[in-house]
C-alpha cells in the first residue's frame, strides 16, 4: 500500500528517519549525544565505532539513562554500560540515524546520515536564536546572484559589452571619488557580523550536503546496477552499459558540479586565497573586538578538503565497481564460478563424514621460492625441526652407536637429487617411496638428512601424526615421521 | 646502476602480490615501468599478471612448452592445500563474488572477523565433541590461508581473538581460478564416489 507523502508520517516504519527520531522516546538521548559528539566544539564528520561506543557508555552512565521498558525498548536489564552503548549504536544504524562503514584499514566508522544532519541543524537553529537577523547582506547576495545569472547566460555580445562598459564607468567614478576624498567607507560592525554569520552558515551547509551528495551517487550507482540486472540485455547492450556507467555518473548535474568544486578546491592558487582570506577575516574580527563564538570557519579548508576527498574517493570507488560488475567477461566468469561453487557446496555436505585427508588436495601456484626477511618464513623453519626422539630408538648399549656420529658424510646434494629425480614423474612423493627407490646407505643420519631437507623447504610436508618404519639393516628398525616431498 | 624499477621486481619476487592500496609507491613505479618489468620477467619465462580493476599485480609461471630443450627451473613454488584449506578458499571466493556484486557495499575491500570466517566454513565440517580442538583446527586453517597471502590481518584483537579482523584479498580470485574450482570439484567428485 502506498501512502501519499505526508500520510506516510502516520506510519511508524515509513516515516523518514528525520521524523522518526523526533517521535521516538529516545529523541532527547539521540539528539543530545550526537550533537555533542559530532557537531559541538570541534566539528568531526567521522567517528570511529570504538571511540563512539566508549563515549556513549560514559554518557549513559553519567546521566544514568536506562532503557524505557514500557516503551517496548530492547531488554537492557543486566547489561553493562558498554554493552548497552554498543547495542544502541547498532540500533541507531538500523534506524538510519548513523551510517556504518569500514574504512581502508578495516576499522568501523560512523558518520551522521543526511537526515540526522538536517534534524540536528534544525534543532540547533531553534535553540540558538541568532542575536540579530541580518537581512541586508542576504538581499544583496540575492541581487548579486541574479545579476551573475543573467549576465553569464546571455549570449548577446553587444549586451555583454554594454554591461562591461557600465561596470567600467562605475569603477572609474569610484576611483575618482577616492582620489578626491581620500577616505574609504568600510563596513560597519553590524555589517561585518552579518556577513560572517552568512558565510559560516553556508559553509556548514556545504559540509552537511556532502553527505547528501555521496548518498546520491550511491543511489545513481544502484539504479544503473539494477537496470542491468533486471533485463536480459544483448551482449552489445551490456557492453554499452558498462562503458556508459562511468560517464553517466560523472555527467549528472551533481557529478559535474562536484567535479568543478573539487577542481577549485585543489587549485593551489585558490587554496592559498581561501587561507589568506580566512586569516584576514579573523584578524579583522579580533581588531574590531567582535565575538563570533564560532571558530568553525577557521578550519574550513581542512574540513572541506577532507570531506571533499571522501566524496571524491567514494565516487571513484563506485564508478570503478560499476565498471567491474558490468564488464561482460566478469559477468560470465561470476556465473560460471558460482555454479561451480554451488556444486562444490553440495558435494562438501555429502562427504562431511568422510572428508578427503590428502594433505595436498589442491595445488596452487605460490610465491617465488626466495628467502625473504619476513618473520613468518623464519618461524616456520624453526617449527618444523626434526624430532630428536629418533635417536632414542637405538639401544644405548649397542656399539653401533658410533655410526650415528661416524665421520662418513651424508651427501645432501645426492639425496636432493634422488628426490627431484622421482618428482619429475610425480607431483609428490613420500620418503618411503624415495627410500624404496634409492636404498639407505648411511642409516639414521641419512634419514635425518632427508628430514632436514623436508624441514628446510615449506613446500615439503612432515606429518608427525603418521609414523613410518624404516629398515636400517642388521635387524634394526627406525620409526620416523611421514615425510611428503612436493614439487 | 640498477634499473629504476629494480625495487618493483624485488617486491614482486618477495611477496604474494603487490597491491595498489597497500603499497602505493611501488605500485606507481610499476605503472610507470610496466613494459620494462614485463620484459624482465619474460626473460625468466614468467608472466606479470597486472589486474588494475582489482588493484593487484603478481607473477605467474606458465608450464614450459614440451619441446623446450632447456626448460627453466621452477621459481614459483607450488602450495599444497589440504581439503579443508582449499574449501575455505572456495567459500571465501564465493564471499568475494557476493561482496563485489552488491551495490551497497561501501568499501571495495572485503573485511571479516575470524568469527565470521569460521561461521562461513564450519557448517561444512562435522562438529566434534571436542569443541575447543575443532575451533583450533579452524583457526589453523585461517592461519594457513593468511600465510599464502589470501587473507591479511588488518586488526589484531588482543583481548578478543575472535574479533581479529582480516581483509580477504582479491588475489584469492586469481589463485582459486575457474580452472582450480573445476579441478577441486572433479577431485571431490572422485572422492565422493570412492567412499
Amino acid at each position: 500500500m502506498s501512502y501519499p507523502l505526508y500520510r506516510g508520517l502516520f506510519s511508524a516504519d515509513r516515516a523518514p528517519a528525520a521524523v522518526r527520531v523526533l517521535r521516538s522516546h529516545e529523541a532527547a538521548l539521540v539528539l543530545c549525544f550526537l550533537q555533542e559528539n559530532f557537531k559541538a566544539g570541534s566539528y568531526a564528520p567521522v567517528r570511529a565505532n570504538d571511540w563512539l561506543a566508549g563515549q556513549l557508555a560514559d554518557f549513559l552512565e553519567t546521566w544514568d539513562v536506562r532503557g524505557d521498558d514500557d516503551a517496548g525498548d530492547l531488554p537492557t536489564l543486566g547489561l553493562s554500560w558498554a554493552e548497552r552503548a554498543a547495542r544502541l549504536l547498532r540500533d541507531w544504524v538500523r534506524k538510519g540515524y548513523l551510517t556504518l562503514y569500514t574504512d581502508e584499514q578495516g576499522a568501523d566508522q560512523h558518520t551522521l546520515t543526511p537526515e540526522l544532519e538536517s534534524v540536528l541543524d534544525w534543532v540547533q537553529s531553534l535553540l540558538h536564536k541568532p542575536t540579530f537577523v541580518g537581512t541586508e547582506s542576504r538581499f544583496l547576495d540575492i541581487l548579486q546572484k541574479l545579476r551573475e545569472l543573467v549576465q553569464n547566460s546571455a549570449d548577446d555580445w553587444q549586451a555583454r559589452l554594454a554591461e562591461l562598459e557600465k561596470q567600467r564607468s562605475a569603477l572609474d567614478a569610484q576611483i575618482r571619488e577616492l582620489k578626491l576624498t581620500k577616505t574609504v567607507r568600510t563596513y560597519e560592525d553590524y555589517e561585518v557580523a552579518e556577513r560572517y554569520q552568512t558565510v559560516s552558515g553556508v559553509a556548514r551547509g556545504l559540509l552537511r550536503d556532502f553527505r547528501e551528495v555521496e548518498g546520491n551517487f550511491r543511489d545513481i550507482t544502484q539504479r544503473i546496477y539494477q537496470q542491468q540486472a533486471a533485463a536480459g540485455h544483448t551482449k552489445g547492450g551490456l557492453l554499452g552499459l558498462a562503458l556508459d556507467a562511468l560517464d553517466e555518473l560523472r555527467l549528472t548535474a551533481q557529478g559535474r558540479s562536484f567535479e568543478a568544486f573539487y577542481r577549485h578546491l585543489n587549485d593551489p592558487r585558490q587554496r592559498a586565497e581561501l587561507d589568506a582570506l580566512v586569516r584576514q577575516v579573523f584578524e579583522l574580527l579580533t581588531d574590531r573586538g567582535l565575538e563570533t563564538g564560532d571558530e568553525f570557519l577557521r578550519k574550513i579548508r581542512p574540513y572541506l578538503l577532507g570531506e571533499g576527498r571522501k566524496v571524491n574517493d567514494s565516487f571513484y570507488a563506485l564508478a570503478r565497481k560499476l565498471e567491474k560488475i558490468l564488464s561482460e567477461k566478469n559477468l560470465r566468469d561470476r556465473r560460471k564460478s558460482l555454479a561451480l561453487i554451488h556444486d562444490i557446496r553440495a558435494l562438501a555436505f555429502a562427504v562431511m563424514d568422510n572428508p578427503p585427508t590428502d594433505p595436498a588436495f589442491l595445488e596452487l601456484e605460490g610465491r617465488a621460492d626466495y628467502l625473504t626477511t619476513e618473520s613468518t618464513v623464519a618461524l616456520k623453519e624453526r617449527e618444523s625441526a626434526i624430532v630428536p626422539r629418533v635417536l632414542a630408538v637405538a639401544r644405548p648399549e649397542e656399539p653401533e652407536l658410533a655410526a650415528l656420529v661416524s665421520p662418513r658424510v651424508v651427501d645432501k646434494a645426492r639425496l636432493a637429487a634422488n628426490i627431484s629425480a622421482l618428482l619429475r614423474d610425480q607431483s609428490q612423493i613420500t620418503l618411503r617411496q624415495v627410500v624404496a627407490a634409492h636404498a639407505l646407505r648411511h642409516g639414521v643420519p641419512e634419514l635425518m638428512a632427508y628430514g632436514s631437507i623436508a624441514a628446510n623447504s615449506p613446500k615439503h610436508l612432515i606429518n608427525r601424526q603418521q609414523k613410518d618404519i624404516f629398515d636400517l639393516g642388521d635387524g634394526r628398525w627406525c620409526e620416523f615421521p611421514e615425510v611428503i616431498f612436493c614439487r | 646502476m640498477p634499473a629504476p624499477y629494480a625495487s618493483v621486481i624485488i617486491k614482486l619476487l618477495q611477496s604474494h602480490a603487490l597491491y595498489d592500496t597497500d603499497d602505493r609507491a611501488h605500485w606507481q613505479q610499476l605503472e610507470t615501468h610496466e613494459a620494462a618489468v614485463r620484459a624482465h620477467f619474460a626473460q625468466l619465462g614468467m608472466v606479470l599478471d597486472l589486474n588494475r580493476a582489482d588493484g593487484y599485480a603478481r607473477l605467474t609461471q606458465p608450464e614450459p612448452a614440451d619441446d623446450d630443450p632447456t626448460p627453466p627451473l621452477r621459481l614459483l613454488r607450488r602450495v599444497p592445500l589440504s581439503y579443508e584449506q582449499a574449501l575455505l578458499g572456495v567459500v571465501l571466493r564465493e564471499w568475494l563474488e557476493e561482496h563485489e556484486s552488491s551495490a551497497h557495499a561501501a568499501s571495495p575491500h572485503l573485511f571479516a572477523t575470524r568469527e565470521q570466517l569460521r561461521e562461513r566454513v564450519e557448517l561444512f565440517f562435522r562438529q566434534q565433541p571436542n569443541q575447543k580442538a575443532f575451533l583450533n583446527k579452524l583457526d589453523a586453517i585461517i592461519e594457513r590461508l593468511t600465510e599464502h597471502g589470501f587473507l591479511k590481518m588488518t586488526h589484531k584483537g588482543d583481548l578478543h581473538p575472535d574479533q581479529t579482523r582480516y581483509e580477504v584479498k582479491p588475489l584469492l580470485k586469481a589463485k582459486i581460478s575457474l580452472e582450480k574450482l573445476s579441478e577441486f570439484l572433479e577431485k571431490l567428485r572422485n572422492h565422493a564416489e570412492s567412499v
